[in-house]
């Protein structure tokens, strides 16, 4: 079970799971049911399903899209485009409820800008695949994921696969503006699975039986490297969860690490506020969490008090702080940054506010707790850089940038933005943050993303929404993310009224509301409706978005006498229109 | 209480458990438990009530919305049904839904 020295591609590395029988891929339903395939049946089936694509004229290099709920068969789906030297892309599935209009745009710029040549889903989803597969020109066909087992797995015939080539593709946000994909090659995947192994590197057999539990979507970078391929990579056996199942039932992820004595579960920021919040005692009767090591704690902006709410309620049930991790990563750079020191309850430091704010510069003082995301991975290093690219000393705030094996060499089949992201062999990450005593600490975002519960959006895909309601200024529409203390990171949406409508602040408010809600599944914390030439912009006229969402929370952006809907909390009368709007304003009044 | 309008039709198939007001009953009661929606705003539902809007359901809410009602009443919902759900339906078009199809399909 002792990582073997640099293997070439991820082809080599499925191939070795051959007569691995004591660790392996486990599915947990909602009853709790658990289906165990080790990894020996694994590989026979990805094989199968290699020679599946094969038969069907799938050759190496050939992008398949994968579209599939957490199960075996995305395992297959998955392993066997890697077996065959395809590139997998795996993509969300459509919302539940909610307009699928916005879906179905969105899925069909994906799969035409990586020329997606095949499409595996199942029976249900691809019912409702229809209309975005329409016009994708590259597709070739869409298949039932069943039929992936029906080829002879001694068909296979092994792909000549460069370590450099993509081993996958990473969507970074699911944009309509500009769908983008992140090359995952081989050997920048492998390099962050060696890194990230050296938490590992010293654990028992028994340990990795114990092994991981996931219940991240598997289309998410943390759930498909960080726990699905670092599964295999060592291996150890990896539980599965389905993430819905998680929403509706918080318990089952921390009865399912008890009952499989998991030693490690990773999980965004919300997630660890959910059950901190949601779970109740009596749910956990019987449960022991003192064998979970690694409660790696990333994938979005982390909230302190929300990580402390967790230590300290499940501390009862065994859970101990230094199991707390807080982590920083991306899938540009294959997956992990930085891990905080596992020894250590999370170090959180407290900073001068004013200072932090105003000067970019890091002191001890008061007003801003920040965790430590703690040290570069072996193998990467980390430079703070100005805006002109010049190196700065550490407390000092500036784009945090990395170097190393597992950077990515660029976004599939877009120059242009492969040329922003990468400079003189660094990756910019677009996150700002500075170092302080050797651990890097973040304290926001440069590019215009928003982060909301693991789940990358562009603010152009919120803007689109809200800019079909009619009465706002063309343009002027502001979406961003905002980092609310014990609540984590919020969307706030600021709009400019048109002067020539005579559509109510609140009824503008409604409808922009609904419209996201419908559209995207997400809930605004606010939507404010502004007189025309409130939002701040550029010398050339382009929309500030930082700017703007920092004069928002500082209360700096409308004129006091502005009725918007923000300053309306306290006339709410008991009708329709007054519920929706004091939603917008606290939505736990 | 929850409202049931003027725009709800009697259940086809008429049985103790499938009355709307049984559905109703449950939706009401859900969505203070399970959605932690405020007393005062589940007051404020009615059939004509969008749901997604209306019941403030983001994309987490929508799954525990879908999972209790696939629960309660033993079936699974179509992705058809959910895609008209969701495209502006109302409480009203989710308790017809329920209607036609409660214990037609067990759930896995």
């Amino acid at each position: 079970m002792a990582a073997i020295a640099s293997p070439g591609t991820l082809v080599e590395r499925v191939l070795a799971l051959r007569g691995c029988e004591r660790y392996g891929a486990r599915f947990v339903n909602r009853s709790g049911a658990a289906t165990f395939y080790p990894y020996d049946a694994i590989l026979t089936r990805a094989l199968t399903a290699a020679a599946a694509y094969q038969t069907r004229g799938i050759r190496a290099g050939d992008r398949i899209a994968i579209i599939l709920p957490t199960s075996v068969g995305f395992l297959d789906a998955f392993l066997g485009a890697v077996l065959a030297g395809a590139i997998p892309a795996a993509l969300y599935p459509p919302v539940r409820l909610g307009r699928l209009d916005e879906y179905y745009a969105r899925t069909r710029d994906m799969l035409g800008a990586v020329g997606t040549r095949l499409l595996v889903t199942d029976a249900r989803t691809g019912r409702l695949l229809g209309r975005a597969v329409e016009g994708v020109s590259s597709l070739d066909t869409t298949l039932d994921v069943g039929a992936l087992g029906s080829a002879a797995a001694g068909s296979w015939s092994r792909p000549h696969v460069d370590p450099d080539a993509p081993a996958f593709l990473q969507f970074s946000s699911g944009t309509t503006v500009e769908p983008k994909a992140v090359m995952v090659s081989h050997a920048n995947a492998l390099a962050n699975l060696t890194m990230i192994d050296t938490l590992f590197r010293n654990i028992t057999d028994a340990e990795a039986e114990q092994g991981g539990v996931c219940w991240l979507p598997l289309y998410h970078d943390m759930g498909l490297l960080g726990c699905l391929l670092l599964g295999l990579y060592h291996p150890g056996t990896i539980t599965y969860i389905n993430p819905e199942h998680f929403i509706v039932q918080p318990a089952l992820w921390l009865r399912t690490i008890s009952r499989f004595r998991a030693i490690c579960s990773p999980a965004p920021d919300f997630a660890y506020g959910v059950c901190a919040s949601k779970i109740r005692d009596e749910e956990l009767e019987g449960v022991d969490l003192s064998h979970w090591r690694y409660a790696l704690n990333g994938a979005e902006p982390i909230d302190v008090e929300t990580m402390n709410r967790f230590c300290a309620r499940f501390a009862r049930w065994g859970f101990r702080p230094e199991a707390m991790m807080p982590v920083y990563g991306l899938a540009e750079a294959g997956l992990a940054v930085t891990f905080s020191d596992p020894a250590t309850p999370p170090h959180v430091e407290e900073f001068d506010r004013e200072r932090l704010a105003s000067a970019g510069v890091a002191r001890p003082g008061k007003g801003r707790r920040l965790p430590s995301v703690g040290r570069p991975m072996p193998g990467l290093q980390i430079e703070i850089r100005d805006e002109r690219d010049r190196t700065l000393p550490d407390g000092e705030v500036g784009t945090i940038m990395v170097a190393g094996p597992s950077i990515t060499r660029g976004y599939f089949a877009h120059p242009d933005l492969t040329a922003k992201l990468l400079r003189g062999g660094w990756l910019d990450t677009g996150d700002l943050g500075f170092i302080h005593q050797g651990e890097l600490y973040i304290t926001g975002r440069k590019k215009d993303l928003i982060i909301i519960r693991g789940r990358n959006i562009a603010p152009q895909e919120i803007e689109a929404l809200a800019a079909g309601a009619p009465g706002l200024r063309t343009g002027c529409i502001i979406a961003g993310g905002l980092m609310v203390e014990g609540e984590g990171e919020q969307l706030i949406v600021l709009a400019e009224k048109d002067p020539r409508s005579d559509r109510r602040d609140e009824e503008l408010a409604a409808d922009i509301h609904a419209r996201i809600l419908e559209g995207i599944g997400l809930e605004p914390r606010a939507i404010d409706v502004l007189k025309p030439g409130t939002l701040p912009r550029t010398s050339s006229g382009k929309l500030r978005r930082a700017a703007a969402i920092q004069a928002f929370a500082a209360g700096e952006l409308a004129p006091p006498t502005d009725p918007t809907a923000l300053r309306l909390l306290g006339e709410v009368a008991r009708s329709q229109l007054a519920w929706a709007r004091r939603r917008f304003v606290n939505r736990d009044s | 209480m929850l409202n049931a309008g003027k725009t709800m039709s009697s259940p086809q198939h008429p049985s103790p458990a499938l009355t709307e007001e049984a559905i109703l009953a449950f939706l009401t009661a859900h969505a203070t438990d399970a959605l932690e929606l405020p007393r005062a705003d589940v007051e404020q539902i009615t059939a004509d009530t969008r749901i997604v809007e209306g019941l403030r359901l983001d994309s987490l809410r929508q799954v525990v919305l879908i999972t209790g009602v696939e629960e309660r009443f033993g079936f699974e919902f179509e992705p058809e049904e959910l895609a008209a759900l969701g495209a502006g339906g109302t409480v009203g078009d989710l308790v017809r839904v329920i209607q036609r199809r409660a214990g037609t399909a067990p759930v896995s």
